[in-house]
């Protein structure tokens, strides 16, 4: 049993989260373990997921936890009003995006960019474990 | 599809307590008579815009901010902490 289980294990024996949070972190290190597992023994690319939610969970040491679900449908609502920037702005809006090293053109995104973004987004996966012990995850699932 | 229900729950320790549900199915019949009411004006103000060739969609607009409500349905938040016993829970079904 690795360490991030047995504190997970721990905390909630003494109380300090419940049995839903420990099941929703414990799945998230099963999903790690088995990413990783799969990482490393096929080359076979994964089966894109019917995602629908951005997770993000950070369990401190000091016993403080968030736990963030984002629809992606928000994600895609919220790429679709770059489409309703009015042309003047989104030239003021790249040149300073250019300013700052990315030459990028916001009006160049597409709707099948946004589709391809999210479905990308299936195989992301952020896991941040400080030398304190804070434990920080980000990933998609459905 | 819009959201229905939002469940808001704060907690500070023993000193204060607050847990809403806020019924949104009641607010959008709500807005939908707003919206149509102020129907008319948006028009006039869509084609004085499209006149003076200024490139604000209004309808697109208003398209973009409903389906950004409508997004949210699924968005949970939830702050824990133990050392101050205080909890943030926001629930959008």
């Amino acid at each position: 049993m690795n360490d991030e289980r047995k504190r997970i294990l721990s905390m909630l024996g003494e109380g300090k989260i419940s049995a839903s949070e420990a099941e929703d972190l414990l799945d998230a290190l099963g999903k790690n373990g088995d990413s990783q597992q799969a990482a490393g023994t096929s080359a076979t690319p994964a089966v894109p997921r019917n995602i629908k939610y951005m997770y993000v969970k950070v369990l401190s040491s000091e016993q403080d936890n968030v736990d963030v679900r984002v629809p992606l449908g928000l994600i895609r609502a919220g790429m679709r009003f770059t489409s309703l920037i009015p042309p003047m702005a989104m030239a003021t809006i790249n040149s300073s995006l250019k300013e700052k090293g990315m030459n990028f053109d916001l009006g160049n995104i597409k709707p099948e960019d946004i589709e391809e973004l999210i479905k990308n987004l299936a195989d992301m996966e952020v896991n941040v474990k400080s030398k304190n012990g804070d434990i920080v995850k980000v990933y998609c699932g459905e | 599809m819009v959201p229905s229900i939002m469940n808001l729950r704060i907690e500070d320790g023993n000193k204060f307590r607050l847990r809403l549900w806020l019924p949104l199915f009641l607010v959008w019949p709500v807005v939908l008579v707003l919206f149509l009411i102020l129907l008319p004006f948006l028009v006039v103000a869509e084609v004085v815009l499209r006149l003076t060739n200024v490139q604000i969609y209004l309808f697109r607009l208003l398209g973009g901010v409903f389906s950004l409500l409508s997004a949210l349905r699924g968005l949970t938040v939830r702050v824990k902490s133990v050392r101050s016993s205080s909890i943030v829970d926001v629930v959008i079904r």
